[in-house]
Parts: structure tokens; C-alpha cells; sequence
């Protein structure tokens, strides 16, 4: 269950500290991922991260970072065993849900909630849908 | 009772490592596998709380070195989980682990019930 508002108080810090360095993770892996430095420690990190924020963001509540980083831990771990290249027009969506999330992470700092980040969600929703999860 | 925490994610190692603690229970932390590894030769917990998605050494590398060292026989793991590691979960359970605590899911009466009930074993 996500932890009561007093513990969300408490924790707050915490989350948004560690939630921060997973971010800046990501955005400086998935540059790499962009010049084309594709390695499987590389994916390894990606997802690592987005599992790691994914879990941490379920407990405290926050549920668009939760999914943001559900769909990526889910295309990332099947990215594990595809040798499918992301598209470009896929890697700028990673791009945005990242950048959505520092908006989030931001928007928790200042006012103790998420932004909207909908669309986002919708967009790495409809690629995640793509992968075929089966093979896993 | 004595505890070792094996977990990458510092939120998670720092609220369990407090919770756990408030109920005076001896908490060593490590922040993968490979640290985990190192800490048993002169640690000695009774009960292991074990991530799996971890960097150096996972926690299959770490339920494997276990085996060998015929130490997951004397010491219980509970693997320290999220939602949709299933199969994460049935692989760690085959390698030695006794079962699982999903991590984001905070209910401490039942971690600290499921902790004192393996320890007894």
C-alpha cells in the first residue's frame, strides 16, 4: 500500500533526492543510447533505473511517475534479448517521458503533487503496446 | 535478531533500514550483491532481505554464491521484490529463497511477522 500522508511528509526528501539522481541516470543513458552507444550494460542501467523509480514512486504515491517508468522498465527489459533498433522517433519519446518526469519531480518539490503528464504517459503507453513481451 | 539488507535503491535501504531498527532489530546494509557477499564473511545475519534488480552482482548472483558456499540452507532469504517479478520471484525461490516481500506494498506488521517466523526455523 503507498504510505500514509505522514509518512509521504517524512519520506518526501528522500524520494525526491534519490528520485533526482535516477533521472539524471536516465537522461545521461539514453544520450548515450542516442550517439548509437548501444551496449547491454547500457540497457542493463536504463532499466535498472526505471525499476528502481518505479517501485519507490508505487510506495510513495505517485502514480504518473509510476507508470511513466513501468512502461520503460517493461520495454527495456525486453530490449534485453531484441536486437530491434529504437526508431528515432521512439527514442525522443523516452526523451520526453524523462523530461516529464523531472517536471513531475519538480512539481512534487513546490506544491506536494504531480504535474499532468497524461499525454506522455499516453505516448510511451502506445510503443509499449509494440513490444512483444511474450518472448520475455 | 540480526538483518542483513541487500538493496541498490537508497530510498528503499534507508526507510527499511529505519523501520527495522525503530523495532531494535541489528541492521546491516549493503548496496549490491557483491557488497552483500563481503559483509557474510564477517556478518552473520539471520534473516537476509535481498533485492534482485541490483548492479555488480544481482541477487541470483548472490542466491548462487549462497548455494555453493552452503550457506542458503543456514541462512533464510526473502527476496525483496515489486509488482511484476513473478518470474524473478520463481527463479530466486529455485535457487534457495524462502520468499518474498513486495517492497512497495509497506505493511511493516507483516514483514516483521514474516522476519520473526523464518528466524525461528
Amino acid at each position: 500500500m503507498p504510505l500514509s500522508q505522514d509518512e509521504q511528509n517524512k519520506y518526501r526528501d528522500l524520494y525526491i533526492k534519490t528520485a533526482k539522481e535516477y533521472v539524471a541516470q536516465l537522461h545521461e543513458d539514453l544520450k548515450q543510447l542516442a550517439s548509437g552507444n548501444e551496449t547491454s550494460d547500457l540497457i542493463a542501467s536504463i532499466h535498472r533505473g526505471a525499476h528502481s523509480l518505479r517501485g519507490q514512486s508505487d510506495m510513495m504515491g505517485y502514480t504518473s511517475i509510476k507508470e511513466l517508468t513501468s512502461f520503460l522498465e517493461k520495454i527495456f527489459d525486453a530490449k534485453k534479448i531484441s536486437k530491434m533498433p529504437f526508431s528515432e522517433e521512439v527514442l525522443r519519446t523516452f526523451e520526453k517521458s524523462v523530461k516529464a518526469m523531472d517536471e513531475c519531480i519538480a512539481s512534487i518539490e513546490t506544491t506536494g503533487k504531480e504535474s499532468d503528464i497524461e499525454q506522455v504517459i499516453e505516448d510511451l503507453q502506445k510503443y509499449s503496446k509494440l513490444v512483444d513481451y511474450k518472448s520475455i | 535478531m540480526k538483518i542483513l539488507l541487500v538493496e541498490d535503491d537508497t530510498f528503499f535501504r534507508e526507510f527499511y533500514a529505519k523501520k527495522l531498527k525503530e523495532s531494535s532489530l541489528e541492521v546491516e546494509t549493503a548496496t549490491n550483491g557483491e557488497e552483500g557477499l563481503e559483509k557474510l564473511k564477517t556478518f552473520t545475519p539471520d534473516i537476509i532481505l535481498l533485492d534482485i534488480i541490483m548492479p555488480k552482482k544481482d541477487g541470483f548472483d548472490v542466491l548462487t554464491e549462497m548455494g555453493k558456499l552452503q550457506l542458503i540452507q543456514k541462512i533464510p532469504v526473502l527476496v525483496f521484490s515489486t509488482l511484476g517479478q513473478e518470474k524473478d520471484v520463481e527463479r530466486a525461490r529455485q535457487l534457495g529463497a524462502r520468499g518474498y516481500i513486495n517492497k512497495s506494498f509497506f505493511d511493516y506488521d507483516k514483514l516483521y511477522s514474516r522476519i520473526v517466523e523464518l528466524a525461528k526455523r
